[in-house]
């Protein structure tokens, strides 16, 4: 096992080539959802030294990772935010109609309750953007995490990630509760948006011109 | 299964025959049926003349069995005429530090039984004497030029926690189980490269190399189709002049040999993907070209379908745009033309510009930053996608004349005006070229 210093050390000197590897998945990406309506918004990111350490460091006594380097699968992410629940699965299948997946996971709380919701799933990073310095070599990573999620969705998981996730510990049964009553209007809110295109997808288009 | 693996024993030779280098595995004891092979004595030879010759590699193996020295002759000789005998269970010494060592090999005869109701489980089992066969195979992976390596990705359950895969599974076992695990990880190899096999093809015989280097461990599984082959014997010292057997060997050589290499530990992110050797790739049959890939590895091409389509457009638009003169932006618009027409599924923008492009469009393409990247991964072409992407335009004239104009919305010195319900199309530039051909573009 790695040093903390040696571990921080490593990833840092591998940063340049997961933002080159970054920027050629975001391109790939929008290319494949180029035709793809809906889309809100697509992001790559590199995770940072501190949150990678973090990662490695808060799960090692459990032995998840004995090669860290190629064993964590978000050293490079992506997210897709798309506008209605039912572009979820769309965005998914084009995706991985040309990214092979090796792991798709919906998550979401139990039907009695409110809280995250994304679909997450990992692939493989594929050849035509893996460094040449990369091919067969033991401890570069293969692969790399995609979530797609609605904006409403989002819209709850990131102020809750910094608000919730991070403190869970010290949060109130009152801030807890307000949590999942802000997942629950967003999930209400997904809904009826959804209620809402299914609804005029079905009524006839009406045209500006004999509107008025 | 195991047991019924285990039973036999294996006695394999390396061989040089009067076809392409071929390995030659034989069973000491049958439980399928009998070995193909038919023996001609010396008198079914009267009337052909066996002249040894000189000055190829092939006459110098006549010559080094002529003078009866076999093994001292072949070990001088190229791979094509060396020879090596192995006996059964024989403990054979480790070659010295090398980049990869052969820690395992099995190796079974493999019948075609696709939609066979009760399948017999292919006969083999574990080599014992493993290195000799191993550097043999090693030249047969080193002898694939870069460029012929396809990546694949296999078709992983993605529901499943373990990320399990019939091949994932047993190649992991094969590489880090116990002997026992990887003896019956390689039969049920075996048994699905059986089962996945058409009765139109002949046996196969399936390799399973197991080897280390210091960083990774390697699983390769080679499969060398039978051939039909004459291997000679002189036999001068018995006094009963030369014989020659009709026989059945497996070809090193085939273009029908079929290769996939996994490299990486025993962990969850490794063994998803593979290196492929398949060069019934872009078979016409679609049973032929989705063997190896698709039914036997249940893999797919690494590089989508429509990425691949996208990315190849892009290089060709680019590389027109870029061109430094009309020769050679027709040059690439022909071989967009080419594509257009072609029946072949697979493509790899090395294959075009090899195959499509003389110089300097040739080395342009190549050249394009995206292409550098890509040129080797091979993509399914999605013709409908492609003809969108580069936007190739067909006119047909009242005249029987055709323009076609790619890559562009405005084609420049084309002016098309609407005339009354009618459009009228003109077109001015300079001929640079002009061929005869039976068809439009």
């Amino acid at each position: 096992m790695l040093s903390e210093a040696d571990l921080r050390s490593r990833y840092k000197d591998r940063l340049p080539v997961l933002e080159q590897v970054r920027q050629d998945l975001a391109i790939e990406t929008s290319e494949i959802l180029a035709e793809v309506p809906h889309i809100d918004r697509i992001s790559y990111r590199v995770k940072s030294v501190d949150r990678f350490v973090e990662k490695v460091r808060g799960k090692a006594t459990n032995s998840v990772y004995n090669e860290p380097l190629r064993e964590v699968e978000d050293q490079i992410a992506g997210r897709v935010l798309v506008l209605f629940r039912s572009d979820l699965a769309v965005v998914m299948d084009a995706i991985c109609n040309e990214f092979t997946s090796v792991e798709l996971r919906r998550k979401a709380p139990r039907t009695t309750e409110f809280g995250y919701e994304s679909d997450h799933s990992i692939f493989v990073i594929p050849p035509q953007v893996m460094p040449s310095t990369w091919k067969n070599a033991p401890s570069a990573p293969a692969t790399f995490e995609l979530q797609v999620r609605t904006l409403f969705q989002h819209a709850w998981a990131e102020p809750q990630h910094d608000l919730g996730y991070k403190n869970a510990k010290n949060l109130s049964e009152d801030s807890e509760r307000e949590l999942a009553w802000a997942a629950a209007s967003a999930w209400g809110a997904d809904q009826a948006l959804q209620r809402v295109a299914e609804r005029l997808s079905l009524e006839p288009k009406i045209e500006p011109s004999s509107a008025t | 299964m195991a047991a019924a693996c285990g039973s036999f024993r294996l006695r394999m030779r390396v061989c040089g025959l009067f076809s392409a280098p071929a390995v030659r595995l034989t069973r000491e004891r049958s439980l399928v049926r009998p070995p193909h092979t038919h023996h001609l004595s010396s008198s079914h030879l009267c009337g052909f003349r066996l002249k040894p010759l000189t000055g190829t590699k092939r006459s110098k193996m006549f010559v080094g069995r002529w003078h009866g020295n076999l093994q001292h002759r072949a070990s001088k000789l190229s791979t094509f005429a060396c020879l090596f005998q192995y006996q059964p269970y024989s403990a054979e010494p480790m070659p010295p530090s090398t980049a990869a060592q052969t820690r395992r090999l099995y190796a079974f005869e493999v019948p075609p039984q696709r939609n066979v109701e009760k399948p017999l489980p292919p006969a083999g089992g574990l080599v014992q004497a493993a290195t000799t066969v191993s550097v043999a195979i090693d030249e047969s992976t080193e002898s694939i030029s870069v460029g012929k390596w396809i990546d694949a990705d296999l078709q992983i359950d993605s529901a499943s926690q373990d990320r399990s895969h019939v091949i994932r599974n047993l190649a992991i076992a094969i590489a880090f189980g116990s002997d026992a695990d990887a003896l019956s990880g390689a039969a049920q190899i075996a048994a699905h490269l059986s089962a996945c096999t058409d009765a139109r093809s002949k046996d196969s015989l399936l390799m399973i190399v197991v080897a280390d280097d210091d960083k990774a461990t390697e699983v390769k599984l080679w499969t060398f189709p039978q051939d039909s082959v004459f291997q000679f014997s002189p036999s001068r010292r018995l006094g009963k002049g030369p014989s020659v057997q009709a026989t059945e060997a497996f070809s090193r050589g085939s273009h029908l040999r079929k290769a996939a290499v996994f490299r990486g530990q025993n962990r969850r992110t490794d063994f998803l993907s593979c290196r492929v050797v398949d060069f019934q790739v872009n078979a016409s049959a679609r049973a032929a070209a989705d063997f190896w890939i698709e039914r036997f590895l249940d893999a797919r091409l690494s590089l989508g379908s429509a990425l691949g389509t996208r990315i190849l457009a892009k290089v060709l638009r680019e590389t027109v745009g870029a061109a430094g003169n009309a020769e050679e932006r027709l040059e690439l618009v022909g071989a967009a033309q080419a594509l257009r027409q072609s029946n072949r599924e697979k493509w790899s923008i090395a294959s075009v510009a090899d195959e499509l492009l003389r110089e300097p469009a040739r080395s342009n393409l190549l050249a394009h930053p995206v292409a550098k990247r890509n040129k080797d991964s091979l993509f399914s072409l999605d013709r409908d996608a492609f003809d969108k992407l580069i936007n190739f335009r067909v006119y047909q004239l009242d005249t029987g004349v055709w323009v076609s104009a790619p890559f562009t919305d405005e084609p420049e010195g084309v002016e098309i005006e609407k005339v009354g319900d009618d459009r009228r199309l003109t077109a001015t530039g300079l001929v640079v070229a002009e061929t005869v051909r039976s068809r439009h573009a």
